[in-house]
């Protein structure tokens, strides 16, 4: 699928979830999805409001991806974070040593990186880092 | 639900072209070589065709790319897109065209041509933005791997050379089928020591890809033995949607996929199905990677969850065991040419249960399981097709 040109509408309109990290919380039920939906995954309502999440969580599980998307130097270190507030992040990591550092269950933090350049156009975005456990 | 579709739509006739890097074969090759060889098999013509269905992702741009192919002269003719069950979709939507009452015969096709469109491996469908675009097809499922490793305390040799059984044994399989793409005999030690795509993955736990086309032909049960002595009933027809929770809620576990078991349970119930492992002959499952082969064996209830090693280690899964899986070579195979991929396992199922299978035959089998898995695993749109006599 091609992807839209990073200065098109459709990254204006993911700011809010790109980079203020905006998910929503519903009303109702108190669940919590991230990206944001319409109407709840859980109970169905609609009732929803906005709802900021954490840039601490948790790896739920990874790969080490050498044939990536274009536009990345391979190998890049996909991980699905589950994060402290709630909410599920799918997303890279950055300042491994090795792609063996991570494990299931490895504590991250998000940090703002450039993730890619695109037409001439750099595209920024969060990454994991790995933290200490406390 | 009011209805099923049980023994109420019979096939008459099937065409599966060779799959593989078909250069010199274009999309029209590839519908009209898959059709000719459903007519002759079924001993009707074009202009005994009502209506058709195709399946396809990237080849086809509405119905009218079938009927022109074709030339068929002013029938009704449906597009069907519904990513990786777009074939089985087409069997589906025409099945329920003649259950309906509404036409005698009808066509179900499925054709992909990969080489077309610029591609060494099939693209992420789920990139809309760079943040999101860490997903490869490959990356997708490796996460699986990862994760069911974890889970199930297997160590990654133990959870790889698992895998590498799986292609082993589908490889076993296509080297005795002509119309595979990938007809190589693979050993647990190749499979292992193979270049790494997205780790755990490794080049054999990934699927060919590959051009090819499909094709059914769909009459009423009354009508069928008209046609032959042999017509395969369609026994059950079940897709599942999702609502995409996978992606979205901590809650998904990343060790199997819900809407697989959803459309399986949901199939055995309209086939009246108890125990699948006893009443299934063989099943082709949506094997694109190794991965999401032995996920799929727990998810269509083959295996106790977390247990599938004990089967793929047992035999249970290959040419001769208890419950064949992917005889034809599956998807690892055939690669992926994604509308043609429900109708080939179909195809598949039909010759086994016809006694056409040559040296791939199964002994006696009596019902036959096609399943396919659309999307990513977090997020999928499933199908699952029973056959029998």
């Amino acid at each position: 699928m091609t992807q839209p040109a990073p200065a098109s509408p459709v990254y204006w309109r993911f700011n809010p979830e790109v980079f203020r990290l905006i998910g929503i919380k519903c009303n109702d039920c108190g669940h919590i999805s991230y990206p944001r939906t319409k109407i709840c995954h859980e109970c169905g309502s609609l009732n929803l409001e906005e709802y900021k999440l954490a840039k601490k969580g948790t790896v739920h599980t990874y790969c080490v991806n050498w044939a990536p998307p274009p536009n990345f130097e391979p190998p890049i270190t996909p991980v699905i974070v589950d994060l402290e507030s709630g909410g599920r992040y799918q997303g890279l990591m950055t300042e491994t040593a090795t792609p063996e550092d991570v494990k299931v269950n490895s504590k991250v933090e998000m940090v703002l990186r450039k993730l890619t350049t695109d037409r001439g156009l750099n595209v920024y975005g969060y990454k994991f880092r790995l933290v200490e456990e406390d | 639900m009011a209805g099923s579709i049980k023994d109420r739509v019979a096939i008459i006739g099937m065409g599966c072209t060779r799959f593989g890097e078909l250069w010199d074969k274009g999309p029209t090759d590839l519908v009209v070589d898959s059709v000719e060889e459903a007519y002759t098999d079924a001993g009707i013509e074009a202009k005994d065709i009502e209506a058709l269905w195709g399946g396809s992702i990237f080849t086809a741009h509405g119905g009218r790319f079938f009927t022109e192919a074709l030339r068929m002269q002013y029938i009704p003719a449906t597009h069907v897109v519904n990513a990786c069950a777009s074939g089985q979709d087409a069997i589906r939507n025409a099945a329920y065209a003649v259950a309906a009452g509404i036409y005698d015969i009808v066509l179900a096709i499925g054709v992909e041509k990969i080489k077309d469109e610029g591609m060494s491996g099939l693209p992420g469908m789920d990139n809309r933005t760079h943040t999101h675009a860490v997903a490869t097809m490959p990356g997708v499922f490796a996460i699986m791997a990862t994760k069911y490793f974890h889970r199930y305390g297997l160590t990654p040799e133990e959870g790889k050379t698992m895998l590498a059984k799986i292609s082993v044994k589908s490889h076993a399989n296509g080297s005795l089928n002509p119309k595979a793409h990938l007809r190589n005999v693979l050993t647990i030690e190749r499979v292992l020591n193979a270049p790494i795509i997205a780790w755990p993955l490794g080049l054999f736990d990934c699927c060919g890809v590959s051009d090819g086309g499909a094709a059914a032909i769909l009459t009423s049960a009354e009508r069928a033995k008209e046609f032959r002595k042999d017509p395969v009933y369609i026994k059950a027809l079940q897709i599942c949607g999702t609502p995409s929770s996978g992606r979205i809620t901590t809650d998904y576990d990343y060790t199997h996929v819900e809407e697989s078991y959803r459309a399986g349970a949901a199939a055995y119930r309209e086939a009246g199905v108890t125990d699948p492992l006893k009443e299934i002959s063989m099943a082709e499952v949506h094997d694109c990677f190794s991965i999401t082969e032995a996920v799929t064996m727990e998810d269509l209830q083959f295996s106790p969850r977390g247990k599938v090693k004990d089967d793929i280690d047992a035999g249970t899964f290959e040419l001769n065991g208890e419950l064949p899986v992917q005889p034809d070579g599956g998807l690892k195979c055939f690669g992926h040419p994604i509308g043609a991929s429900g109708i080939r396992m179909v195809y598949e199922l039909y010759l086994q249960l016809q006694g056409r299978a040559d040296k791939r035959q199964i002994k006696d089998p009596k019902l036959g399981l096609a399943h396919n898995l659309g999307h990513e695993p977090y997020a999928p749109l499933c199908s699952v097709c029973i056959v029998g006599l």
